[in-house]
């Protein structure tokens, strides 16, 4: 490396830290309590046909709690009255109307943030006096939680020795285990109640849940089971239920489908407290519904409040950006692309891997943040071979370069509409996602595809496709790693160390991944030819 | 293991990679001014035969669809010819053509029923539109004499050219290889298609390893025999032609295309200004040392 590029680097990496250390210092931000957080943003999308009767509507949505946080909250059903109830801790929502005809469907988004939350019990936890009234309630058997049932009462006999009845540590260890352990876990529709749990020696969510509860209440232990999501990238429709039980004052979370012991993870949602269901409708509506949520980086609500006591702060830049309507996560997105051509660079100079086009495999690492890796990865394979076998057909027809283009691009659209269509026709609503694919890209994929296809065979053209998906794979992977979205938010002046970084392999001089393989048999006969 | 870390240092010491290529040698010895005297081989060859060099004779030349007028006259007049894009690479939009009476052609590479004289004046439709360039929208088309294999080169080949590159560098032969076409690589003598690279010696011409597709090889994969090592005819010859050659450009690493016809010997045929690396498993020689040692052999 020639002493230019020593300087230019080190000119870089110096700007770059001085530029954080001087806005940590001026603006004197504490950086922890401002950092962009993961958030969920949450669609609930529900349709029903009415049949010129009456049609009520009661969904369960998050509230506020220590761990979880609500904010932009969308009521949407243009025709259907709406209103809130609060009832014991619990929120709903309630659409109803008289007289409903025909198909309505009733839209709820939110976004949320939710904790991991991790208690340590202790190794004994004697029982307290009498409990307050409103924990009785915790204490007493119901339907589907029949902690007065003598099969029940045996096998909490069996599970706990008499001698560690009073404590209650021990006791919910004990209940937890067996829920989570000896009761198989298993995929059943329908409500699976704490009595058919235990005879059945197996259940889901909900069965397993119930019979903590009703083991803890023979316990004497004040308990509840919990209804809410596990949040996630994509579109899902089940629901999941845990349990709480009441200890040292507070209520303490258990799931003994996922094993978690005093603890909640990050990404449950709670929803309700008690035995409901997250639905009530009419009937006869033809109901359906489907969850969707996707991770996005937001500052953290409070910081949003003190905005303007802020002068020159970060937010004010996040604030202006929000402005000409690019919301954070959007420049989130952009100030990402560079570490997808940061992949791109390595994969190309120093790995050697081939690939369609220079920055195709960023540009598609980014597209595919909406329809998610998995899904991605296989339109875009599709896409190829769909264009692959368009590009094919039309080599009898000898068109010029450009509007054959035109045509391939035109069936990549269609085809593009035809899997959208597919989508929504069997339910999967992953394809309405689709639409913000890079078609044109795509086109000088299957292009390009097509070139290597005819010039060096399907053989290469398949590894340039392989080498594509393995590049975006790892573009995408760094692309959503969110420490590292957090700082490039934080400090977009970063983006120079990434500058930095491709002077260095601008002037690499090493041999590259690939051309070890290629030159492999460079030793193949010794070094004098006429031996 | 070891075994394979001591591999792969003497790799890394004596190969020259991609990297390497272009940072040290293509980018400051290779103005891109001076690229398109060679990515056009028309320009190429016209700069060439003023030089005095021989080169393939030009048959006819088209620009736009009007030229396709007089193409007849040089088509009914031709027995066998040879149909190029001045822009193509890697041996994309060549079509080596013979009469085969009743106005069709054949393609000497292709099986089939030949070419009608309308799909000859696609083909070259196809080449002004710029099909066969990957960077420019349009092109030029042109028809060349067809060269024979002489004796010696055309052994070793079922059909096709054989060519020889010989690298330049600064205006010095550095290392040499012969690229004989297969039935793979359609005639066609690129490497990548699955032609046969020979190194060759540069002092004395003989051809020393055999690859094919970064592979060596002791047999021919069309025939399974064993291939003979030859001595390439007119050597000092063709050395010659390359410096004058690289001299006639502004280019300080140039690989340059010889073939050598029956009747007319050595013939520039094109040059590169971005030649490929495989020259070294051909050789069984890294770059490294020739390119830095400051003088060159032969
Ligand atoms: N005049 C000719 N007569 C017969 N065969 C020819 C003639 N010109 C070219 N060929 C054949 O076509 C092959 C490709 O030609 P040429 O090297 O000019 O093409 P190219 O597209 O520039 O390839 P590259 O860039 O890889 O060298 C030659 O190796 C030779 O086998």
């Amino acid at each position: 490396m020639r002493g230019r590029d020593k300087l230019l680097i080190i000119i870089l990496v110096g700007v770059c830290f001085a530029l954080v250390f001087y806005r940590i210092h001026m603006f004197g931000f504490s950086a922890a309590g401002l950092l962009p957080q993961r958030h969920y943003e949450l669609l609930l999308n529900m349709t029903f046909d009415g049949h010129d009767e009456k049609v009520r509507l009661r969904v369960a949505l998050p509230f506020e709690t220590d761990r979880q946080k609500v904010r932009n909250e969308f009521f949407g059903a243009p025709e259907i009255p709406f209103r809130l109830k609060h009832q014991a801790g619990n929120r709903w929502g309630v659409w109803e109307r008289d007289e409903v005809r025909g198909r309505h469907s009733v839209v709820y988004s939110s976004m949320v943030r939710t904790e991991a939350r991790r208690f340590k019990l202790p190794e004994v936890l004697p029982r307290p006096g009498p409990y307050a009234t409103e924990l009785q309630a915790a204490l007493l058997s119901a339907k589907h939680i029949q902690s007065e049932s003598k099969d029940i009462r045996n096998l909490y006999a069996s599970l706990v020795l008499p001698e560690q009845r009073d404590n209650l540590a021990a006791i919910v260890r004990a209940v937890y285990q067996h829920t989570q352990q000896t009761v198989k876990s298993v995929k059943l529709k329908g409500t699976t109640d704490a009595l058919t749990c235990l005879r059945l020696g197996e259940a889901s969510c909900g069965g397993k849940s119930r019979l903590f509860v009703a083991l803890c209440r023979t316990a004497g232990i004040p308990s509840r089971l919990v209804g809410g999501l596990i949040m996630k990238n994509g579109t899902w429709r089940s629901s999941h239920i845990w349990a709480e039980a009441w200890l040292a004052g507070r209520w303490i979370p258990f799931c003994p489908l996922n094993g978690y012991f005093a603890e909640i993870p990050a990404h449950y949602l709670t929803l309700y407290y008690g035995d409901h269901s997250l639905f009530t409708h009419t009937r006869d509506i033809n109901f359906r519904y489907f969850f969707h949520g996707k991770t996005v980086l937001a500052p953290p609500a409070e910081a949003l409040r003190d905005i303007r006591s802020q002068p020159a702060g970060l937010l004010n830049l996040w604030s202006a950006f929000e402005q000409v309507r690019i919301p954070l996560n959007l420049l989130k997105i952009i100030l990402m692309i560079p570490f997808g051509a940061l992949i791109v660079v390595l994969a190309r100079n120093v790995a050697g891997i081939p690939t369609f086009g220079t920055f195709m495999p960023a540009l598609l690492a980014v597209a595919f943040r909406d329809t998610g890796l998995l899904w991605g990865l296989i339109l875009f394979a599709s896409i190829l071979i769909f264009g692959g076998g368009v590009r094919f057909a039309l080599e009898r027809f000898q068109l010029l370069h450009t509007p054959r283009l035109a045509v391939i691009l035109t069936s990549t659209v269609l085809f593009m509409m035809g899997v959208t269509a597919l989508g929504v026709a069997t339910g999967q609503i992953l394809a309405t996602r689709v639409s913000l694919f890079p078609i044109v890209i795509l086109t000088l994929t299957v292009e390009r595809a097509a070139i290597i296809t005819e010039e060096e065979g399907l053989r290469q053209a398949g590894l340039v496709a392989l080498g594509t998906m393995l590049v975006v794979t790892v573009a995408y992977a760094l692309m959503s790693w969110e420490i590292l979205q957090v700082i490039v938010v934080t400090f977009p002046e970063t983006l120079l160390l990434v500058v930095a970084v491709f002077f260095v392999v601008g002037r690499w001089a090493g041999i590259r991944w690939s051309e070890y393989l290629r030159f492999r048999e460079f030793f193949f006969s010794g070094r004098n030819p006429h031996a | 293991m070891l075994e394979f870390f001591r591999r792969a240092r003497r790799l890394q010491q004596e190969i020259l990679g991609i990297n390497v290529r272009n940072r040290d040698f293509v980018y400051p010895l290779n103005h891109r001014r001076y690229f398109p005297s060679v990515n056009d081989k028309l320009l190429a060859k016209q700069i060439l035969s003023e030089q005095g060099l021989p080169v393939p004779r030009t048959l006819w030349v088209g620009q736009n669809h009007a030229d396709l007028d007089s193409l007849d006259a040089v088509l009914d007049n031709t027995p066998e010819f040879v149909i190029k894009p001045a822009q193509g690479s890697g041996g994309r939009g060549i079509r080596i053509m013979e009469q085969a009476g009743e106005g069709r052609f054949l393609d000497s590479h292709a099986s089939g029923p030949g070419l009608s004289r309308e799909d000859v004046q696609a083909h070259i439709a196809d080449i002004l539109a710029g099909v066969y360039s990957l960077e420019k929208l349009t092109d030029r088309a042109y028809l060349e004499e067809r060269l024979r294999p002489d004796r010696v080169l055309g052994q070793l080949t079922p059909s096709g050219l054989p060519d020889i590159r010989v690298l330049m560098h600064r205006g010095w032969p550095v290392m040499a290889m012969a690229r004989i076409p297969t039935r793979s690589s359609g005639g066609r003598a690129n490497l990548h298609q699955g032609a046969i690279g020979l190194g060759i010696e540069m002092r004395t011409g003989q051809t020393t390893h055999a690859i094919v597709k970064n592979k060596v090889l002791k047999t021919h994969p069309d025939t399974g025999q064993a291939l003979p090592r030859v001595t390439i005819p007119y050597w000092e010859r063709i050395l010659d032609y390359s410096r004058q050659a690289a001299h006639c450009f502004n280019l300080g690493y140039l690989g340059i295309d010889v073939a050598i016809d029956q009747q007319q010997g050595p013939l520039i045929l094109e040059l590169n200004a971005r030649p490929g690396l495989s020259i070294q498993l051909a050789n069984q020689q890294g770059l490294v040392a020739k390119l830095y040692s400051g003088r060159q052999a032969a």
